[in-house]
């Protein structure tokens, strides 16, 4: 039992980042558990999408490890650590822009090679009418409107059914009653198993769906636990808002 | 002694090749493209200065002269060329850019053969004669080329930082849409900062005509020798292209040194500055003032 | 109207030999050569989107390694241009290796600095080359201008077909991915670095093997054939006939290579309007004149047809 426990376990041990002068993430530790639904938030230029990107492998930690279960992944390349079950999506949605949308989706599943290439098509058309964009299977990635690249987004992520979900602000400009659907898809997902850490600037959103906060502010952790007690924080109110010690 | 002449010698070709680079480095900080027709510009200047020389035109008035022509035919290009696909947000623009500005290079230098001829040409130097300074000895046109280099450059970091227009093309390379938002005209700013890198350019071509002679490949080896200063001393950086058109000045003049051969060593004198550019690309980069690429 | 024109070209191709001997044979086995170069070159521009100045480099190594094998261990032709072939892979690999993490601007410098690097070499080693004088290489099959452009055409059939079904595979697929956008294909789980390793190697190989080819037609190598003119010319060639289809920039080889002889009157200005033509098509029809005409063609086609009485 605890074996299995530990290998959905992700651990964030010490990290920090640096871009020149800059202290993107200063000694940051999280430990994430199988099944949980984060919420990762904090002002802008905290730190959230630098830790995505760590963990996802598109930045090496210049201090620190990640581990995903028992295997270090700070150092793998992003293509090895989505096979290993981490999906993630991106600010700004990185599509590709001059593939249509059905050749968008079958990418993940392809690179997988498990599944036979009839098999990745008819998964591409279940997920294409999962995210709604049934009509748009032969448009261009490029032609799709930035609400509608979000879901091509989230779409060509589960293709593979990752256990591992990094959002990063997936509900920007989508239309409201989309959101509201897009919610539900994700308490779902999170309920069939799957660990969610949202990053999003849509409080409302973020307090209905996840049973716990991680606040980052200047590349520093401040806070970590529920909701409510994360809300009355003084020092999460204080990076938002200002607060006596900032300069 | 050796030592000592040779060092002159590098230090005196390496203000003409900051001249020459800061041209190429200038492009890139304002409009972040790499003008792969740079050593054509250089061409230009070459044999622009040698045809006002042979009308016989005094020869400061005809170096003079060639700069509001170069200036002029620079700004025509980015017009002609650049501004439309930035304008519409072209998709690949960045591979659009090194097809046309390759292609210019190539067009600009197939039109010069048939134009000038194939032979080379001696400007007529500034300065005649030979300049002794205690056991030195220094070449006058050499001399004279880098006093006039240094002046140029001079006039540049005045431009850029007491002008009006050298805010505005800061202002552009460090952020165009700011600087629209404060109201310059961004478009205006990207034609005029090529126009000053090809008048730079060729400045520099003007200068080396009567020392290395004008044909139409010259600019080739000249371009390779830009893109090694450029990226050695990382892109868009003033400071960075001077230092790195001394250091590789100083590689070219003592590297012949090291090769016993000295057929071989002339031949390979070239390769050094590209071994170098190679080493930099693949160790550092963004050189030694430039600044690295953020991702996603 | 999209399979008829290929098969269209091919008939033509075959049968170009029955109406035109000598002079006009040589020039379309040149331009042969060309169109394997700018194939190859306009896949890994075009549709990998990783512009390389080094191709030519490439074509010279291939030529180089044939000939050195030939005049020094008398190894048969055809052995030693696929040893050109590979050789010039194996370069391939190296710079794809090496320059891994670069994009736009600095691959270009790299690659330019690498072929500068060689043709330096080339010329300064006279002793194993004899430099800028070229070295003399025996021609292929006895020198029979038919053999070598059924040679060439062979060449150039194998180029096309093995690129285009790369491209239709899986492979391709995940190579344009990449050409959008890097690290959103890195993070969908494509190996990127092996799939830019693959592109590399695959096209130089094939310049190799173009190199090899136009040794052993012309009967002399020299350093030529590695200078940035030439670089030149297999871009203009690319961009003309269409960077992004493999056949299109072909086309444009040939084209150009024909317009070479036509041009000969103007001999001197030749390059020059070569270098108006490409830099007119990157201003107004930038996907290729080829692609636009073809696409005008296709349009007038259709229009043509849907007005004939059923």
């Amino acid at each position: 039992m605890a074996e299995q426990s530990a290998a959905m376990m992700l651990q964030i041990e010490e990290v920090t980042k640096n871009f020149g002068g800059l202290q993107a993430l200063s000694s940051v530790s999280i430990a994430f558990t199988a099944g949980e639904f984060v919420g990762l938030i904090g002002p802008n230029g905290s730190g959230k999408t630098t830790l995505i990107n760590c963990i996802s492998g598109l930045y090496r930690p210049d201090v620190g490890l990640i581990r995903f279960g028992r295997e270090t992944i700070s150092h793998l390349p992003p293509h090895r650590i989505y096979r290993l079950g981490i999906g993630r999506t991106f600010q700004i949605s990185k599509v590709f822009n001059r593939l249509t949308v059905l050749e968008n989706l079958r990418i993940p599943a392809l690179t997988e090679g498990k599944l036979h290439r009839r098999e990745v098509d008819a998964r591409s058309r279940e997920i294409l009418t999962q995210i709604t964009l049934a009509q748009h299977g032969h448009v261009n990635a490029e032609n799709l409107s930035g609400g509608q690249r979000k879901l091509l987004e989230i779409g060509m992520v589960m293709m593979t059914d990752p256990e591992f979900l990094l959002l990063d602000e997936p509900f920007a400009g989508v239309h409201p009653e989309l959101k509201t659907k897009l919610e539900d898809y994700l308490r779902q997902l999170n309920r069939d198993g799957k660990t969610i850490i949202l990053v999003s600037h849509e409080m409302a959103s973020v307090f209905r769906m996840c049973q716990r906060l991680v606040v980052l502010d200047h590349g520093v952790l401040i806070t970590d636990g529920p909701p409510e007690a994360v809300r009355s924080d003084e020092r999460v109110i204080s990076a938002y808002l200002g607060g006596p010690h900032e300069t | 002694m050796l030592f000592f002449s040779q060092l002159a010698n590098a230090l005196v070709i390496g203000t003409l090749y900051a001249l020459m680079s800061l041209g190429l480095s200038f492009i890139f900080g304002v409009l972040k493209l790499v003008n792969f027709a740079h050593g054509e510009a250089i061409m230009l200047g070459g044999y622009l200065y040698y045809l006002l020389a042979s009308l016989r035109l005094p020869l400061p008035l005809a170096l003079l002269a060639s700069i509001p022509a170069l200036f002029l035919f620079g700004v025509f290009l980015e017009r002609l060329f650049l501004r439309a696909p930035y304008q519409r947000k072209m998709a690949r623009y960045d591979e659009y850019v090194i097809l046309v500005t390759f292609a210019l290079g190539i067009f600009l230098q197939n039109l010069a053969f048939p134009i000038f001829g194939p032979y080379n040409r001696q400007a007529p130097p500034l300065f005649k004669g030979t300049i002794r300074l205690g056991e030195l000895v220094i070449a006058g046109d050499r001399l004279t080329g880098a006093l006039i280099a240094f002046a140029a450059i001079g006039i540049l970091i005045f431009l850029l930082y007491r002008t009006y227009l050298g805010k505005g093309l800061r202002a552009v390379a460090q952020n165009p849409r700011a600087a629209s938002i404060v109201g310059i005209k961004v478009l205006r700013m990207r034609s005029a900062a090529f126009g000053i890198g090809v008048t730079l350019a060729g400045v520099a071509g003007a200068l080396f005509g009567p020392i290395f002679l004008v044909n139409p490949e010259m600019g080739t080896s000249f371009a390779v020798k830009a893109f090694v200063i450029v990226v050695l001393g990382g892109m868009g950086s003033v400071t960075g292209s001077v230092l790195g058109a001394y250091i590789l000045a100083i590689v070219e003049s003592f590297g012949s040194i090291l090769l016993p051969d000295p057929t071989r060593a002339l031949a390979y004198k070239d390769a050094y500055g590209l071994l170098l550019l190679v080493v930099v690309l693949l160790a550092r980069p963004q050189g030694l003032f430039g600044e690295k690429e953020r991702r996603a | 109207m999209k399979g008829i024109v290929p098969g269209l070209l091919f008939i033509a191709a075959v049968a170009f030999p029955l109406f035109f001997r000598e002079y006009w044979l040589y020039v379309a086995t040149i331009g042969l050569y060309y169109a394997i170069l700018a194939s190859s070159w306009s896949m890994l521009a075009g549709q990998v989107g990783l512009i390389s100045f080094a191709h030519a480099a490439f074509a010279g190594i291939g030529a180089y390694t044939s000939a050195l094998l030939v005049t020094h261990l008398g190894l048969p032709i055809p052995i030693t241009m696929l040893a050109g072939a590979l050789t010039a892979a194996l370069f391939g690999l190296g710079i794809g290796a090496l320059t891994l993490r670069m994009r736009g601007p600095y691959l270009a410098l790299t690659t330019l600095a690498f072929s500068e690097i060689f043709r330096i070499f080339i010329t300064a080693e006279y002793q194993l080359t004899q430099g800028s004088i070229g070295l003399k290489v025996p021609l292929m099959l006895g020198g029979s201008k038919l053999l070598s452009y059924y040679t060439g055409l062979g060449l150039f059939l194998v180029t096309v077909v093995t690129l285009t079904g790369v491209l239709r595979s899986r492979v391709g697929l995940f190579l344009v991915a990449m050409r959008e956008d890097e690290d959103g294909a890195e993070t969908r789980g494509i190996n990127t670095v092996s799939y830019r390793l693959i592109a590399f190697v695959l096209t130089s190989a094939f310049a190799g093997l173009a190199g090899g080819y136009y040794a052993h037609v012309v009967g002399l190598v020299s350093p030529q054939m590695t200078r940035i003119g030439e670089m030149g010319l297999i871009l203009a060639m690319s961009v003309f006939g269409g960077l992004e289809s493999l056949l299109g920039a072909a086309l444009g080889a040939i084209i150009l290579q024909g317009l070479t002889e036509y041009l000969r009157i103007f001999t001197e200005w030749r390059l020059a309007i070569f270098g108006a033509l490409v830099l007119f098509t990157l201003k107004f029809a930038h996907e290729g004149i080829l692609p636009s005409v073809y696409l005008y063609a296709d349009r007038l086609l259709n229009r043509w047809l849907s007005r004939a009485p059923r």
